[in-house]
This record gives structure tokens, sequence and C-alpha cells, in this order.
């Protein structure tokens, strides 16, 4: 519906972030009154390739899952591809970890369980490999919903990007560091890191100490389950000396792959959930049907309210089980 | 950002631990900033701009080290210690010392305060058991002196206390070996060093020993650097050779050693009428006293009568009433026969003739140098130019040359002419060099006249009148300098010269002859030559380390006869003379030859002496391939009226010193305005594209032009300056291959550079292009060729591109022309629009550019205007590496690595791996350039010469003629390229192989 669309029908409300490539805002689509994150992507490529990428990001539109993230639609200006989706207030991962400082381990589990059937959704419906795995492509909402956004949609987009970006954290896997094709293990490296960078509030390369264990979670075993609970030491931007951006890749490649403390607050379950992710070697890792498997997320029965009532207590939003907010995405595709 | 810094100065209220830490970091941060920029600058060529950039940041760095000493003086509890702040690493670091006493002094110091505490005594003393060089004492004491100074004005609570004055010369002079023993006087900031030149022209024989190391501190200017290079190069227990010369008959009188003084050089006395005496006083030339009783080192006394070194005990020829007296000694023009004389360097500006000549005195026997004119020296390299009203005559053989410019400002008139300005350059050790007189000339008349002072001649005036003491400069040797100089020789074989006979009606004649010790660096030493591109100031000869040659040269030496034409024509001065075997020594290798020029001893073109060279001389292992020096000299009569009453004024009136010194200052800005276009000028037309660094637009400026448009925040003064601090590259480069720099709009909130417009399309496009596809390697190798050839003159300027690649690279039929270098630099400018704190930004095909120590160095901006990209590691090795990545491009038509996500490239190409060539076409050789060129050690890349990458590509091209014999060879035939590119081509597609393969549409 918003294939004719034009910048003058939206009016942004904010910025919401930036993400590979592009800025996010939120904006309100006049015509229809909804709100929506509209993503920008600056390109400067022929028409023909602009019309490739195009028809490529239609697929979005038959994303239907409850673990992806809504499509209203794609449009092009001013050599700017507008990608137009449904706005996650409670935003993303790395922002609700920012705020609580550690994200608790059954709030993890329902997360895991949601990526976990993102990612195969994903694979089986549309052969896509999300390829981006990560705390800020994970959104979630005032409604306990967990949303991935972000994924290699257009491998013509992908592409075309004249700039990349490289933070002081990459989740990518060691093989795919190392040159060998991308498969969906290496999307589950990316949720084990994941996982270990919320469960600690750390990201966890180099490995911490048992001292830095010691410190976040103290003597007493319990760790993290409220907002209050953040010393300023504990932000995840607060690791040791930055390393270089090549010594942290290598870190990835050769050293131990990072692990939860055991025997601190975290159970065996998950410890074992997220080994079995960060296997170093993709052949020894699990993949996403095996993993879908495993006790951690069999046993998580974590509810959506539950979810939804900490994610509102985390950010300070309002917890509404009214659906009115919401839109749909496929209504509007009418 | 330095509001904030400030307030310390506006109460002397206490602090609070917490809000002094704050500022102590803060202030840490700005010296962090400042210091990287400082070492950059460091590692630069020393022009003028160069140094006025380093003394202000120093200036600057002084103020940020006294405020946070300021600030932990005023934390209320004194139990607190925080020692890390001020960092004592990061101000030794800031000083400039060499790493080793940096070491010594951590392990002795805690604190920049302990460092403080100490007298000038107790350090020196301290520097010596550590054992730091005289460059480092030199520096310490002085940058120290200012610290305490602009503290103490800080405490008398006065704001806005000007920096400018504040600074000591930390320019790098890391290869400087020689133990600081005798290093007595340092006085370096911009007072004392105008005292200095007072005290030069009124007391300078108080000063004898001041004259050793020390007169190398007032030398602020690159010269001392490459005084210091030279040192290194010297070896400090050759006090034999002289001897060996001084024992040698000599055949002119001009040869003999003054028996007076200690100082081989003295001023040439103009017209011959003065005294030495009052030419002293008189003119500010340096004119060492041959009292050497001040307390010299043991060595010291007997350099006077004889010089400890290789260097020719050249006693100034002072001869009165030769024949020549009152002539002008006449280069020699001889037509074809003579040579351009790319020898004399361009050193040193008119504007700064009275300072230097100041200098001179007040150094004693060192010449006053004067930072070289971009400008100048780039049209020099080109034309093989020289406008000798500021240019020094520098031999290019010659390493460390002593090169000395004197000009004077005062009106010309045709009449007037040239006032020599004497150089005189000695050791510590009081031994005399030769220098080359040169005369300030009236810009009407610089070309047509130069002034030499003439062996016989100064001879003549040895009895009353200012002695000459002819000293050989010396220049590091470059690619470029060597050629010119095989020119040189093989021309010079070809010159009959007499130096003794006036050569024209006029009666002027210039002699010329010497010797220069030719050395041979091994590989250690060549980034010096780097460093020190032709076009920049000569290099001082080490007057110190002239004792430290080699005692006994077994490298034949032989004096050649020659002559200096000045061209009246082109204004090239042109040179010829005789040339005796030594040529046969000149190195093939001439890019990697640094020289030093001696002057050995002055004896006939037949005289051949043989002297030992030691291998190893300090850090720097040096062969001695060749011995040839040339001492010219020429006088003219008139001068010396002149002359003399300007040097007097100049005496008397420390206010017009002082403005002298300042018409330096000037001539940077006049240097800027010289390419300053007025924006008003511009019309700007369509945007061509936008990189990092500001926005492209097609545009009017007599004629059409690209001019890059930059973005900086216009408020940002110092911002503005690494602006215009960036610019100078672009105005040193003239070459065939590289985009045509006209001009730069310098005014806020314009800034812009102005350049030819680039025709044709870019490499990047042209590969891409399905025409590019027909073509055949012999195509790419000729493209490779051009850009080799770009890039060796980038190089071999000193200047490293940091951004090479197809999209900076445009080819317009016949001519391939290289975009964008150094602009990299202009990031810390404009900054990264892109990039945010924890996220860096990467543009496609940007990254498989980067050389492995590059790519390794990347990481993530951690502040705003954290500045990643301009600061990385980037060399000349690196630049090869992104030459490989172009060859490859050329060869597989697109980029290694392609398509492989960011993190993958810096890990694949940090850790040593290569993009695999099993499916790129070509030969083993045409690989082989790449897996040269991509080495992991950049040490073992080639370079851009013929014996690196240029020769490679020019043996591809001789195969491709010889045929296919080869196998390996197939694909570079010519005939059969275009089935064997078309069948690896991965770009290609069947259409384009349907397309009718024409080699001749494109040639070069």
């Amino acid at each position: 519906m918003l294939e004719n669309a034009q910048k003058t029908d939206f009016t942004k409300r904010g910025e919401l972030g930036a993400g590979n490539g592009g800025v996010v805002h939120l904006v309100k689509h006049k015509p229809s009154g909804y709100e929506m994150a509209r993503k920008l992507i600056h390109l400067e490529v022929k028409p023909a390739i602009q019309i490739q990428i195009m028809r490529e990001l239609k697929v979005l539109h038959d994303c239907s899952s409850p673990y992806i993230v809504g499509f209203y639609g794609v449009f092009c200006s001013d050599g700017e591809i507008n990608i137009c989706m449904e706005n996650m207030d409670a935003g993303s991962l790395d922002l609700v970890l920012k705020k609580a400082g550690r994200i608790p381990e059954q709030i993890l589990g329902r997360v895991s369980k949601a990526v976990i059937l993102g990612l195969q959704y994903l694979r089986e419906k549309h052969k896509i490999i999300h390829r981006d795995v990560k705390p800020s492509n994970i959104l979630v909402n005032s409604r306990g919903e967990i949303k991935l956004c972000d994924f290699g949609v257009s491998g013509q987009l992908i592409d075309s990007m004249a700039n990349s970006f490289v933070g002081t954290r990459s989740y990518m896997a060691p093989e795919r560091l190392q040159g060998s094709r991308y498969t969906v293990l290496s999307d589950i490296w990316s949720l084990g890191l994941s996982l270990i960078e919320m469960a600690i509030g750390r990201y966890p390369i180099p490995q911490l100490t048992p001292k830095q264990i010691q410190a976040i979670f103290g003597g007493d075993g319990k760790g993290g389950m409220s907002n209050k609970d953040k010393p300023s030491n504990l932000h995840p931007d607060a690791g040791p000396r930055p390393m270089a951006i090549f010594e942290l890749l290598d870190y990835i490649v050769n050293e131990q792959p990072p692990k939860l403390p055991r025997g601190v607050i975290f159970t065996d379950a998950f410890c074992d959930f997220v080994e079995n992710c960060l296997m170093k070697d993709p052949k020894d890792r699990a993949d996403l049907y095996t993993l879908g498997d495993k006790p951690f997320i069999k046993q998580s029965n974590l509810t959506q309210f539950e979810f939804a009532e900490w994610i509102c207590n985390t950010m300070d939003l309002k917890y509404d089980m009214s659906d009115t907010a919401s839109v749909i995405p496929s209504q509007l595709n009418e | 950002m330095e509001m904030g810094l400030n307030t310390n100065s506006d109460s002397d209220a206490a602090l609070s631990i917490e809000s002094a830490l704050k500022q102590l970091t803060a202030l840490e941060r700005m010296i962090e900033i400042t210091s990287t920029r400082l070492v950059d600058l460091r590692g630069l060529s020393l022009n003028e701009f160069n140094i006025k950039e380093i003394r202000t940041l120093e200036g600057k760095l002084i103020k940020h080290f006294c405020q946070q000493l300021d600030t932990k003086l005023r934390i209320p509890s004194s139990d607190v210690d925080i020692p890390e702040y001020p960092s004592l690493s990061k101000w030794l670091n800031v000083v400039g010392v060499s790493s080793l006493l940096a070491k010594g002094l951590q392990m002795q110091c805690r604190s920049v305060e302990d460092l403080l505490n100490l007298t000038d005594k107790q350090l020196q003393n301290v520097i010596s058991e550590i054992g730091g060089n005289a460059e480092d004492d030199r520096k310490l004491i002085s940058s120290l002196k200012q610290l305490k100074q602009f503290q103490s004005l800080q405490r008398q609570n006065r704001k806005n206390i000007d920096t400018t004055q504040v600074y000591w010369d930390s320019f790098s002079k890391a290869d400087d070996v020689f133990g600081g023993t005798d290093s007595t006087d340092h006085n370096e900031n911009v007072k004392s060093e105008k005292k200095c030149f007072e005290n030069g022209v009124h007391d300078q024989s108080g000063s004898t020993s001041r004259h050793g190391s020390e007169s190398s501190d007032s030398l602020p200017l690159d010269q001392q650097q490459k005084l210091h290079r030279t040192r290194s190069n010297t070896d400090p227990s050759n006090a034999d050779i002289p001897n060996q010369f001084t024992e040698l008959p000599s055949r002119h009188r001009s040869y003999q050693l003054p028996s007076t003084s200690s100082s081989c050089l003295t001023p040439p006395s103009p017209s011959g009428l003065g005294s030495r005496s009052s030419l002293e006083s008189d003119s500010g030339f340096s004119v060492t006293k041959p009292a050497p009783s001040a307390s010299p080192p043991p060595i010291r006394s007997k350099i006077f009568v004889i010089p400890p070194s290789p260097l020719p005990v050249y006693t100034p020829p002072v001869t009165p009433g030769t024949p020549h007296k009152n002539s002008h000694f006449h280069v020699q023009n001889s037509g074809s026969r003579s040579l351009t004389r790319e020898r004399v360097s361009s050193t040193g500006n008119t504007n700064s003739t009275t300072r230097s000549a100041k200098a001179v005195s007040s150094t004693a026997l060192l010449p006053p140098f004067t930072p070289l004119k971009p400008s100048k020296s780039s049209e020099w390299h080109i034309g093989n130019r020289i406008f000798h009203n500021d240019s020094i005559s520098a031999s290019n053989q010659s390493l460390s040359s002593i090169a000395s410019s004197t000009s004077h400002k005062h009106k010309p008139s045709k009449k007037e002419k040239k006032r020599p300005h004497n150089l005189v350059l000695t050791n510590d050790d009081n031994i005399p060099l030769f220098n080359y007189i040169h005369y300030s000339k009236p810009a009407a008349s610089r070309r047509s006249s130069q002034t030499t002072i003439s062996p016989e001649n100064a001879a003549s005036n040895s009895a009353g009148v200012s002695p000459l003491s002819p000293r050989t400069p010396m220049t590091p040797m470059t690619p470029h300098n060597a050629e010119m100089t095989r020119m040189d020789v093989s021309m010079s074989l070809r010159t009959p010269s007499s130096p003794q006979t006036p050569k024209n009606s006029k009666g002027r004649i210039r002699a010329f002859f010497g010797k220069i010790w030719k050395i041979k660096r091994n590989k250690s030493t060549e980034h010096i030559a780097d460093e020190y591109p032709q076009g920049h100031p000569p290099l001082p000869s080490n007057p110190l380390r002239a004792d430290s040659l080699p005692q006994n040269t077994t490298t034949p030496v032989v004096g050649r006869d020659s002559s200096y034409t000045p061209d009246e024509n082109g204004g090239m001065f042109q040179a010829s003379y005789g040339h005796g075997s030594s040529s046969s020594a000149h190195s093939g290798d001439t890019s990697s030859m640094t020289s030093l020029s001696r002057p050995v001893s002055l004896v006939d073109t037949d005289r051949t002496l043989i002297s030992d060279v030691p291998a190893d001389e300090g850090s720097l292992t040096n062969t001695i391939t060749r011995a040839d020096s040339e001492i010219y000299v020429e006088q003219e009569e008139e001068s010396t009226l002149t002359e003399r009453d300007v040097v007097e004024d100049e005496k008397l009136d420390t206010a017009t010193m002082r403005a002298n010194l300042f018409r330096q200052g000037s001539t940077i800005q006049s240097m800027s305005e010289e390419w300053d276009i007025p924006y008003s000028e511009l019309q700007i037309g369509d945007k061509i594209g936008s990189g990092r660094v500001g926005t492209v637009f097609r545009g009017r400026w007599h004629g059409e032009v690209a001019i890059r448009v930059i973005d900086i925040n216009h408020n940002d003064e110092d911002k503005l300056r690494a602006f215009k601090q960036e610019i100078m590259i672009y105005k040193k480069t003239r070459h065939e291959n590289l985009e045509l720099f006209m001009g730069s709009c310098m005014h806020p909130p314009h800034l812009a550079i102005v350049t030819g417009l680039c025709r044709g399309q870019s490499l990047y496009n042209h590969i891409r292009s399905s025409r590019y596809q027909t073509l055949n390697i012999n195509h790419a190798k000729i493209i490779g060729q051009h850009i080799v050839q770009g890039m060796g003159y980038l190089h071999s300027k000193g200047i490293i591109h940091k951004d090479l690649k197809s999209k900076n690279i445009f080819v317009d039929g016949k001519h391939v022309v290289l975009t964008d270098f150094g602009i990299v630099g202009l990031h810390v400018v404009s900054g990264d629009k892109n990039s945010r704190p924890g996220s860096l930004s990467i543009p496609d095909g940007w990254l498989c550019h980067l050389a492995p120590e590059v790519i390794k160095a990347l990481r993530v901006p951690e502040y705003e205007g954290d500045e990643v990209i301009s600061t990385l590691p980037y060399t000349i090795q690196s630049d090869v590496y992104a030459f490989g990545t172009v060859w490859y491009e050329l060869m597989s038509g697109s980029w290694p690595f392609n398509g492989f996500p960011a993190e993958s490239i810096i890990w694949q190409v940090g850790s040593g791996k290569k993009q695999n060539l099993s499916q790129m076409p070509g030969g083993k050789d045409i690989k082989d350039i790449l897996m040269q060129a991509w080495s992991y050690d950049p040490s073992r890349r080639p370079d851009f010469s013929d014996n690196g990458i240029m020769g490679i590509l020019k043996r591809l091209q001789s195969h491709i003629h010889r045929g296919n014999s080869d196998p390996a060879m197939i694909c570079c035939d010519p005939m059969m390229s275009s089935r064997t590119m078309r069948r690896y081509h991965p770009l290609l597609s069947p259409a384009a192989k349907s397309k009718v393969f024409d080699i001749g549409s494109l040639k070069f």
C-alpha cells in the first residue's frame, strides 16, 4: 500500500535509532494515521538496481509471523529506500539491556524461544538466513511480543550499501570471520553471544575473569532481577580497555568461546544452551531444531503477560492488553 | 574546546577531587589529541608551515600540561596523589626525546613534577647518565624551562597567555646518535633565539664553545634535523683524514688553511675592503674566533689545527689582492656543456635571509637554514630549475648538506650585487666545512645572478678581507635527485673547466671543486631519504659529527673542477665540472643512496685519496661508495657596501631584526595566498560525488575545474589550520599522473580545494565497463605503469597517498590521473559524518585496500570527534599494498574479498590471508606482483621504482612483445589475451564475448 507513498505523507515523531546503513525514525503515516518505524537507506545506485532491490524487499510483505517484525511497505524517494515497519514501542533488546543492566534468565528463555522460532520461520518459509542476530535486532513491545528485524532479505541491497558499519562488538561467528559461507549455524553463534551479553550485562569478549564475575554477581548468587540493580560499572560499555577491531575478531577466532559462569545464578540448562550455541566449529554447534528441544527452551514457561510486565516495568511503559494500538500489517495490505 | 579548560585560571578556588579529576582527564584528552598531531607533524617534512604548526602545538601542550599541574595543585587534600597526571611518558613523548632517554627518565622520575624540580645541571647529568644525546638534552631542558615559565605566568593569574612564543622545536631527530657531552647552552625559545642572534652579531668571540652542539639548537629548522642525521652517519673517531688532506700539496693558494682562525669558513667580504674583524662585527656573518680556549672538548683544540674529520680542511681562501678580487666570478656558461644545477637547493625563502644571517652568527659556524618554499621546490623539481635567490647550493648527492640561503628583502637594483652571506659550518670541534655562499637576490634579478665564492677568490681575501670558506651543501638523495646527479656527472665529464681562470669578460669566475663523500646507506637508513624528499631544505651537515668521519677512506676521492653557469634565460643554474674517476663509484641504486657530502680537500681532479670507511657508524651503517665534493666560491665586488649597510642596520636595530623575523612568518601567509582563490570567482556546478571528505562539484574557474567543498566547523581555528596544513601537500605536486592542484579557498565559511577536472572515467568504472573487458591485459599493464609512475613521484616527495583505489584514479584516453592523495588527512578536519562513537563506517571496497598493519590498527571511535581514519598508520608500504589491490582489480575486474562482510575482511587481512588468485587470469609474474605488494611484512613489499614494481611491470611489457613461447606468458600475449581474458574474466558476460576484440582502441 505504500508503493506510491511520498515522504510528505509522513510526519516525523522522533528517531528510534541508527542501524546498519540507515537511520530509523518513528513516523506517522498521515493518510492512514498509523505509527510506523521508517528506516531510511541511502543508496547511490542505478534505477534498475533500485527496482531490483524494491522487488527483493517485497518478500517482507509475505512475512507473517508473530516473531518477525511487521512490514508496511517500501518506497523510494530522493534516491533513498524507505522501509516502513511496525513500531515496537519497547525498542530493541540492547536498549532494554542498557536500562536493565542485566536481563534475567527467565526473560531470556522467552527471548531465545522467540528468536529460534523466528529463525525457523525465515528459514522454512523464505529460505532466508538472518545474518545479523544481535540484541539490537530483536525488538520487543509493551504487549510482550518479541520480533526479529533487519534480516538479510535483499542480497542486492546488501551489495549496494555504500557503507557498512563495524562496532565495538561483533556477533559474527568464527567460521564466518574466516571467510567460509554463511549458514544458519552462524546465526546460532550470534544468538548465543547475545544471550551471554544480556545475561551478564557486558559484551563477553574478552572473556570475563573470575574476579569480574565476582564483582558483577557478588556472593549472594542473585543478580539482575530488577532495573534498580544496575551499578554503573556493570554497564555494557564499561568493559576493559577497548580492543582494536582486529584484536577483538582475532579473539573470537582463536580464543576459547565465551561461556556463562556456572554456579553463580544461572541454571545449568541455560549454561548448556549457550555453550551449545557457542561451539566454535559449526559442526559441533546445535542446529535450530535441536536447540528448540533443549531443556532451556522447553522449560521456559514465562507467559507473554509476565514478559510484557517485565518489559513495561523496565522501560517505564504502560502495560496495555488492548490491541487497538497495534495494526496488523496484513490488514493494511488490502 | 579550550574554553572549558581555561577555567582553572579564573579562580584559585580549591577543587573537589572529582572535578579536578574530570578536568585532568579532559586536559589529558586534549594533550592526547594535540600530541598525536604533533608527533605526526614531526614525521612530516619540515617546511615553514609544519614548523610553525609544531611550535603552535608545542605552545598548546605547554599550556595543557601547565593546567594539569595547576589543577593538581588546587586539590585541597594534599594526601591525594594523582601521579598519573600529567603523564610523564606523555610529556617525554611530546618533548620528543629519544625512547632510550624516555625510558631511563621514567625509571628515575615518577612524574613531571619530579622533572621540574631538577635543575638544569642535574638534568644534564641525568641525561648523560642515561645516555641521551645532545638533542634530548636541548629539548628536555628547554621544554621544561618553557613549562616553568608558563607556570609562573599562570600563577600570576594572567589569562590568555600567548603561547605563540612558547615552543622548543621538538622536531624528530630520532636517529641522532651523538653522546650529549658538549651541549652547553640551551636557549631555545624565540626570545632566546633572538638573543642568540644578537649575541652572535655582537659578541661572537665570546662564545666559541657555543658554536658546537648548541649551535644546532638555534637552528630550529629542518636543517637541524638533517644535521643530526648527518652526525649519525659519521664516525666520531676519525681525525686523520683531514690531516691527509691538509698534507696534500695544495695547488691553489686558496686551499691553504688559514692559520689564524679555527673557523674555516669566514664570511666573504663582499668587496674585499673590510678587514676580517670589521666584517665579523659588521656583517653578522658567523666568524669563529680562533680561540678554542673556552673549555673545548679535548679534540677541539686539535681541530683548530687539524680538522679531525674527513671534511676537507678548507681554509677559507683569503688572499687579498688576487686578480679576481674585484671581479665577479662567473659561472662559465658553456651552452650544452653546462648542466642544470639542480643541486642548488631551494631552501629558504627570501624573507628568511636576515634571520639566517643572524642565526649563523649566533650559531657560530652553522649556516642558517630556512624552510623550504614548497611552491618553489616543486617548480624546481619539475623543471630542474633552481631559484637561487633563496637557494642554497646543495649538492643533492649529499645527505647532510649545509645550505644556507640568504636573501634580503631590500629592493635590489640591477646593479646591486649579491651580498654574500657567509655561511660558516663547523662542527663542535670547530671543524670548518665549506659553504656555498649565497647572496640574496632581488626577485627581479635572482634568476640571472648567482654568487659563489671561488676558492681562489676567497684565498685572495684571506689577508685582510673576510675569508670565505666554501662548504659543501648536502641534500638527501632521492630517486629524483639521483637521476639528476647522474646527469650532472655525465655532463660534467664533458665540461672542461678551470677554476683558476676567469671565464668571461666580466671577470667573473666561479670555481668549483671539491669532493663529496657519497655514502650509500643500507636499508635501515633508507627512510631518511624518504622523509626528506628533494625539494626540502637540504640537510645541514652535522658539524658535530664531522670528527666522526671515517679515518681512512678507501674510497677514491677525486677532486673536480667545475663551474657554475647561471643561465640567463631560464634562470636555471647550470653547473659543469670536470669529473674524476669517482663517477665510476656512482651506485646504480641511487634511490637508496644518501650521500654525505663532505668537502674533502681541494685537490685536482687527478688526485685520489683513499680512506677507510668504518662499516658501522652508530645506528647507521654506511658505506662510502663515492666521494666527490665541490666547492665553489664566487665573489662580487659591488656587494660589499650594500650588504654591510643592511647588516649594520639590522644589527643596530633589534626592532628591525624582529621585523625581519616576522617577515619570515608572513611568508607563510603569502605562500598560502599564492594559491588562494576567492570563493566568489568560483562557479560551482553539478555535484560529481561525495566522499568521506567533502563534496566534489564540477565548476568553472578559468575553465573547467573540480571543486571539493569541505565542511568543517569554521569557528574552529585548529581545524582551519589543519586544513591549511593539509593543503600544503597538494602544492608540492606537479606530475603528469597527478591531479592538478589549482588553488584553494581558505576563508571560512568557504573552504574548498580546486583541482583540474579529471576527464574520462574513474578506473573503477572503466574496469567495470564492457569496453574494458574487450581490452587485453597489455592495456591494464600500461594503466598500472602510469599509476606506479604517479605513486613513485608522490613517494619521492614524501607524500603518502593513503587512499589509492580505482575510484581515485581517472582514465581518459591515454591519460591516467591519480586523485585524492593525502585527502584522508583532511578527514581530521571534516570529521566523519557517517561514523558515530561506537561505530565505524566502512565504505564499500575500502578495507581490501588497507594493508594488514593498517587494518589491524582500525578501531571504533570512542567519542565524538575521535579520529580513526586519518590517524591510521599509513606508510609508503601501505600504499604499495593498495596498489596491489588496484592491480588485482585491473586483472580480475573486481575487488579482492568481494562480498565478504567487513569484519571478515578485517580478520582475514589482519591475519595475513590473501585473496585466492586461482581464478585470476595472468601468468605467474602478474601474480607475483600481487604476492609481493600484498606481503604481510611491509618491508618485503617492493617500492614503485624500477627496482620494484615499475621494473616488474616493464619486464612484463617486454614479455608481451616477445610472444607466447613461454607457456606461463600465454595470457600476456596480445594475440592470446583476448581469449584468455574472456575465459577468465569474471565479469565477462556472454554479450561481451561477442564483442570484437580491439587492441588498438586504447593506446597509451
